[in-house]
């Protein structure tokens, strides 16, 4: 394994602390999406991120949709990668379809890790008839399938161009960066699939490490009913509901994600 | 802009939809034109958040892809969408985005063009490209299972073919032993063409590993030349390499170079004329190594040039009639080729003859 994994998952470490502060990204993007955030965290964490196999810049040809077909494979980039750099000790600050991930390596590794930060977490999708509302009917998660396999027509071609016409506004290069998004299509449509299709209703109980549930109001993804079932179902929850809209607070309000974040960790070190 | 300002009356009924959010998802500005393709109007939309345009599955890709590519890379282009009209109906559109700063943050500027009939025709192309994707691999399983099969009791006639020709007794009459040796070359033959047909089906289902690395030039040529000179005698041909050194190094799987250049090599001298001179070059052209196989036999015609790389194609006899195999052989030659990222090119002239040309990437 070694420094492959490091390069397969794209790993930068970086940051004047030693207390591991790890960031995983979610559906759809890379490590890229948290570069709001990490400034606020560099000088008192050492700050690790990564893309998952099949994200980002990671190692394409490492992609083996046996593994990735559901989110262990992907709970085990995490734990390779924490058990590479032997990190302790570790705030795992995950996004979206990784807090799922990041529980699953929580569960496995629960001593390496100190606390994990979720955002806009959610455990199932899907609407069940226990009464259970995850937001989505199937006919909606199949309708996403089929949009992405639309934008595959499209999707990878078009998004190298676009940074090339973009050198030439240099308005518009604030934030620039040459592989966000640019994940494989056939990738991003499995990932969708294990994303959306995966129930780890049943994993939230067996999580001893503490967590920070941040639930942002009108998520589109994630209805705060769905962050409440997460507080209450891991043992050792605290629910923060932000201001912040959508589903992505660290890239719209970084500002206030941080400050929580920060209050938090402040609060759980005194 | 704020949220109910009045728009450009040029913009507001525009032939495509217009529609200006900010990073928190509400909407600050829709013109008419799109207004009028979801079933609302414009005050119904303004300071409401965009979801309510979107169909769930929208929604989805909405907050996973485009806001975080407008959000971090300023601009997205031809995103497909579904809108959801307010009478429940799905409405496909392109949308192209650009993102500008303003006093009260960013604001992402959306043109959104339906595109209801290409939405119908992709449709049909993505599902018939799924339905070729599984007819191919059904084929390409069907073919190996079937060159399986057959290959275990080639391997016994093989194997008794070649006791009867040991023929310790000596009982054998001549006559026989020619027939017993025809058997022979034959089962050789057909497990060849049989290992073609796994080479190929193999391929296309689980792709073979390749062993990428730097590799002398003359040597892969020195190489192909000595094993396409045993050919050559056979079938009365000259082999002549021309120039007799190359400088350099070139980047690819030893056993597939050899693969595809004895390939190359083995059809030029079959359709060759007897006597005739068959030409193996190499060269630098730039970042790449191309290596040819020039024959002076028959050519072939401009309209199947482009077919002879397509897999079971094959083309008649040639001088000596010998024209038989399966026609797989530039098949798996030109995907092998692609795979070490070069390709194979031809170029040829009726009655002149053929130039195939394997170029490879340098090594650095």
């Amino acid at each position: 394994m070694s420094t492959d994994v490091l390069r397969r998952n794209q790993v930068r470490v970086f940051g004047k602390g030693t207390q591991p502060m790890l960031f995983a990204h979610g559906f759809g993007c890379d490590q890229n999406m948290w570069r709001f955030m990490t400034p606020a965290f560099e000088d008192d964490y050492r700050i690790v991120l990564f893309d998952y196999v099949g994200s980002g810049k990671s190692d394409l040809s490492a992609y083996d949709p046996d593994r990735y077909g559901n989110l262990d494979g992907y709970a085990q980039d995490i734990v390779d990668i924490v058990r590479e750099l032997d990190l302790r000790d570790v705030i795992l600050v995950a996004h979206s379809v990784s807090s799922m991930i990041g529980i699953l390596a929580a569960i496995a590794e629960p001593d390496r890790f100190a606390r994990l930060v979720l955002i806009g977490p959610s455990p199932s999708y899907l609407n069940d008839p226990d009464g259970y509302r995850g937001g989505f009917e199937r006919a909606d998660l199949e309708g996403l399938l089929d949009l992405m396999d639309k934008n595959y027509i499209g999707w990878a071609n078009t998004l190298s161009p676009m940074v090339m016409k973009n050198d030439e506004r240099p308005e518009l290069t604030r934030e620039l960066n040459d592989s966000f998004c640019s994940t494989d299509p056939v990738i991003a449509r499995q990932f969708a699939e294990v994303t959306f299709f995966s129930d780890n209703r049943a994993d939230l109980a067996k999580l001893e490490v503490p967590v920070l549930v941040l639930q942002c109001t009108d998520d589109a993804l994630a209805p705060a009913s769905v962050g409440a079932f997460v507080a209450s179902s891991v043992p050792r929850a605290e629910f923060r509901q932000l201001a912040a809209t959508g589903h992505c607070p660290h890239m719209s309000h970084p500002d206030e994600t941080i400050a929580v974040i920060r209050e938090h960790l402040a609060a759980v070190a005194a | 802009m704020m949220a109910g300002a009045t728009l450009d009356p040029i913009l507001d009924r525009a032939a495509c939809g217009y529609l200006a959010v900010d990073e928190t998802g509400i909407v600050q500005a829709v013109n008419t034109t799109l207004a009028d393709l979801v079933g609302r109007t414009r005050q119904a939309i303004e300071r409401e958040h965009v979801d309510q345009l979107l169909s769930p599955a929208g929604r989805i890709f909405y907050t996973t892809h485009l806001f975080p590519l407008l959000q971090l890379q300023g601009m997205a282009e031809e995103v497909y969408l579904p809108l959801r009209a307010k009478d429940g109906s799905d409405l496909p559109v392109l949308v192209n985005g650009v993102s500008r700063d303003t006093a009260d943050g960013v604001v992402h500027d959306l043109i959104v063009v339906p595109m209801r009939q290409r939405n119908q025709l992709e449709n049909e192309l993505i599902a018939a490209r799924h339905v070729a994707e599984q007819a191919a691999s059904a084929k390409d399983r069907f073919l190996s299972i079937v060159s399986h099969e057959l290959r275990t009791p080639l391997a016994a006639a093989r194997g008794y073919a070649e006791l009867l020709l040991r023929d310790p007794s000596g009982s054998m009459s001549d006559r026989q032993r020619t027939y017993v040796q025809r058997i022979l070359d034959s089962t050789i033959y057909q497990a060849s063409l049989i290992e073609d047909v796994l080479d190929f089906a193999g391929q296309h289902g689980q792709r073979r590993s390749l062993d990428i690395t730097p590799l002398a030039t003359e040597e892969v040529v020195a190489r192909a030349e000595t094993l396409l000179t045993v050919r050559a005698v056979e079938e009365e041909c000259t082999l002549r390499r021309d120039p007799t050194e190359v400088a350099g190094s070139v980047s690819g799987d030893p056993r597939a170079i050899q693969q595809i250049l004895l390939n190359l090599g083995t059809n030029a001298i079959k359709f060759s004329p007897p006597g005739a001179e068959v030409l193996l070059t190499a060269d630098v052209e730039g970042d790449r190594v191309a290596i040819a196989v020039a024959d002076r036999g028959p050519g072939i015609a401009d309209d199947q040039l482009d077919r002879i790389f397509e897999p079971f194609v094959r083309l008649d006899g040639g001088a000596s009639g010998r024209g038989r195999g399966l026609g797989l052989g530039l098949a798996i030659s030109r995907d092998l080729a692609r795979s070490m990222g070069g390709d194979i090119t031809v170029h040829s002239v009726v009655g002149e003859g053929s130039r195939f040309t394997l170029k490879l990437p340098a090594a650095t």
